[in-house]
């Protein structure tokens, strides 16, 4: 699918498969397409070509009832009551008041929101009022669900809680779809990732494909050795100080290495390092990787 | 549909907790209710003080005949009551004198002195021979009064007493009875409004007698004028009712605008069951403004005029509030829809308020000039002709049957227009963001396919 605003491409081309009963991770930086590309799939914005199914269907309105969505920038009604938000977003998606009342109860009792049910949504703190977003969206138990930026704002107890939650979904079946700046987080969470630059999907695929795919010869180490010894070390292409640890960049095998440097200084740390989801962002969106891409 | 419901009552709840809702309803009838009662007591007032003689024509009658004055007070008194309800009509009052013990020059000088004064405004002299006359001979009645002195009034005391003598002597003639009675007949003038026209709205009846007071006797002496003592009052409940429940849904909009709630329901339901489940809403939360309202009207025009309001105005009072609710409802959600914040939204909302109290401004006009140009191109014109069309069911000719018809056509393809374009603004406004925007660029999210 395609999209343009105006002379702007917003979406190019975009292909792409969210397996069922999966978490899946959309990466990419600001206004790479992303948030359009939900839009798209929910309905709220039609693209300028291409073809779109959601669970099976390519009526999108159809779907809707069965697809809940947390927007980036969340929105509740202040005045609202907590259990009157929930109930009222629960019918919104076609939930009886019947179905609704246990449901209610049981989630806010799973949030750790029982005790505010009554009280308006103006006088929640935002981790609060950020729980109960995502059960807006949870409420109607949808078969998918997309979250725009789900753990933004959470402290880490809260993170942990709401992973559980996405966890437990995913156990049930459900399918998620994430779209996140957190690269740890979607590390934590998602089976498989997908990443936009520019419109376009520059990556696909499960966590260790892409590390493997864009694994270098890289060796993290702490050592006596100033950076002039080990840059004369035979076989480093380059030195990147991270601290203690030093990363370095080999042109040849790390054994070869590994054994220079033991004979030259102590060494008290060594490790071969695997490419993290956030040194692939950089390598992708970092400053001058688009003309490569582009290429 | 159960959505849109699900939203109706929802914004119902809105609707009915908000303090600006309660304000709308019982403010506006609160000032009405105490300007109206203000305006009763002084024109009250004003008539009890006409009545106490405050101004009344004080005439000294020297009555030499001796049996006139009691007959001619008895017509005063019936003349005070019959004119009291006339705007500008003095009262007349009736001051007997005795015979002079002196002279009549000295007593007449001092009659003179008294007019000066300010004691009396005249003063009247019924010959000795009065009653005794024969019916062909003219009575000297002689009457002393200043320049300015209301001619009626003079004309009035000239008949009084010509009634009452040829009445006395009728009675004293030896005609017989039937004759008497024929010749004694009066005719006395009864005011009314002419027929309906055919094809003209029936008039409603009021009964002064069931009012009783001055506000029923208004009503009754009204005339044509009368039927607009409903209808205006329902063109400002109209105004009122779409004013304070199609306006708030352009605060609604854009507060679910700002605060993001708006792309989750776009999410969850199509534009049209959003909008639709709006306007629902705020007609829900019209009824009970506009039943407080027209039950008001309907139990004082019951109370004190003894009216009922007339089935096809009530009709067509219904017709004009639910297709002008649509129509700026409809408005109010795109321009809600469109704009991103309070300040911004100025631009867009003065115009469309400027244009939805339009005909208040004109209602006087429209009133005076029922059948004028501007007030049949005003009824044609859908944003202005539900109050322009109420004021004009009011007046006298009221509007031919065509150009209801032809009116509530142009308005109801106008606001269903609004609510299928509203749709398509609501669908691409609620997720714009950064700046509001231009009329330019709505025409555009309209048009666009």
């Amino acid at each position: 699918m395609s999209l343009r605003f105006g002379e702007r491409v917003a979406v190019d081309r975009l292909s792409l498969e969210v397996p069922g009963g999966s978490v899946f991770g959309l990466i990419g930086p600001n206004g790479s397409g992303k948030t359009s590309t939900l839009r798209m799939l929910l309905d709220l914005l039609r693209p300028d070509s291409g073809r779109i199914e959601v669970l099976g269907d390519r009526r999108l309105s159809r779907a809707r009832d069965r697809v809940g969505y947390v927007p980036e920038e969340r929105g509740l009604y202040r005045r609202m009551a907590v259990r009157a938000t929930l109930e009222y977003f629960g019918r919104l998606k076609g939930a009886s008041p019947r179905e609704l009342r246990p449901r209610i109860e049981r989630w806010l009792a799973r949030m750790q929101l029982a005790d505010v049910a009554g009280l308006r949504v103006d006088t929640l703190s935002k981790g609060m009022a950020q729980k109960l977003q995502l059960l807006t969206a949870v409420i109607a138990e949808p078969e998918l669900l997309i979250l725009d930026e789900p753990l933004s704002g959470l402290d880490p107890v809260s993170a942990d809680m709401v992973g559980g939650v996405l966890s437990e979904l995913r156990a049930q079946g459900r399918t998620i779809l994430i779209s996140t700046h957190d690269m740890a987080a979607a590390e934590r969470l998602c089976d498989r990732i997908a990443m936009l630059f520019h419109g376009r999907l520059v990556l696909d695929g499960t966590l260790d494909e892409i590390r493997d795919r864009y694994a270098t010869r890289m060796a993290r180490v702490e050592t006596d050795a100033p950076n002039e010894v080990l840059q004369a070390l035979p076989g480093v292409a380059a030195i990147v100080e991270r601290g203690r640890m030093r990363d370095v960049e080999l042109k040849d095998s790390p054994e070869s290495f590994l054994a220079a440097l033991v004979a030259c200084a102590g060494v008290r740390h060594f490790e071969l390092v695997r490419p993290s989801l956030h040194d692939v962002f950089v390598r992708i969106a970092g400053p001058g990787a688009g003309d490569e891409l582009h290429d | 549909m159960t959505r849109a419901l699900v939203i109706a009552a929802t914004e119902f709840r809105a609707f009915v907790r908000a303090k600006s809702f309660w304000i709308g309803l019982l403010l506006p009838p609160l000032i009405g209710g105490l300007v109206w009662l203000g305006t009763w007591w002084a024109a009250s007032s004003a008539v009890a003080a006409s009545a106490r003689g405050a101004h009344a024509v004080r005439i000294a009658v020297l009555d030499r005949s001796g049996s006139l004055f009691g007959a001619l007070e008895i017509a005063a008194a019936q003349r005070n009551d019959r004119l009291r309800w006339v705007a500008g009509n003095r009262p007349v009052e009736l001051v007997k004198l005795d015979p002079p013990s002196s002279s009549d020059e000295a007593a007449f000088a001092n009659l003179g002195r008294r007019i000066h004064a300010g004691e009396l405004d005249a003063w009247a002299e019924i010959p000795a021979d009065a009653n005794s006359s024969g019916l062909a001979e003219t009575v000297p009645l002689r009457v002393v009064c200043p320049d300015g002195f209301p001619g009626e009034v003079v004309e009035w005391l000239e008949r009084a007493a010509q009634d009452e003598l040829r009445t006395r002597a009728l009675r004293s003639s030896s005609l017989p009875e039937a004759v008497r009675a024929r010749l004694g007949r009066t005719v006395e003038a009864k005011v009314e409004a002419p027929p309906p026209a055919p094809g003209e709205a029936r008039d409603f009846a009021p009964d002064p007698d069931a009012a009783g007071g001055f506000v029923g006797r208004l009503l009754a002496e009204s005339g044509p004028h009368r039927k607009s003592f409903i209808a205006v009052p329902l063109a400002m409940i109209l105004f009122l009712a779409v004013t304070f429940t199609a306006m708030p849904l352009f605060q609604a909009v854009l507060e679910e605008k700002s605060s993001r709630v708006s792309e989750i329901l776009i999410a969850s339901v199509s534009s049209t069951q959003l909008m639709l489940g709006k306007l629902v809403g705020s007609l829900a939360a019209c009824a009970i403004f506009v039943a407080v309202y027209v039950g008001v009207l309907f139990g004082l025009l019951l109370l004190l005029f003894g009216a009922a309001i007339p089935g096809h105005l009530l009709a067509l009072f219904a017709v004009y509030l639910l297709l002008s609710l649509l129509l700026w409802g409809a408005i109010f959600l795109a321009l809600g829809a469109a704009c991103v914040d309070a300040k911004d939204a100025q631009n867009l909302m003065v115009p469309a308020m400027l244009l939805q109290t339009l005909p208040v401004f004109f209602m006087s006009i429209i009133a005076y000039d029922p059948s004028g140009r501007l007030a049949r191109v005003l009824s044609l014109f859908p944003p202005t002709a539900p109050i322009t069309m109420m004021v004009r069911l009011g007046a006298d000719p009221a509007p031919q049957a065509v150009e209801i018809a032809l009116s509530v056509a142009l308005l109801a393809a106008t606001s269903f227009t609004c609510v299928w374009a509203a749709g398509r603004v609501l669908r691409v406004g609620l997720l714009a963001s950064g700046r509001s925007a231009s009329m330019r660029e709505i025409a555009r999210w309209i048009l666009a396919r």
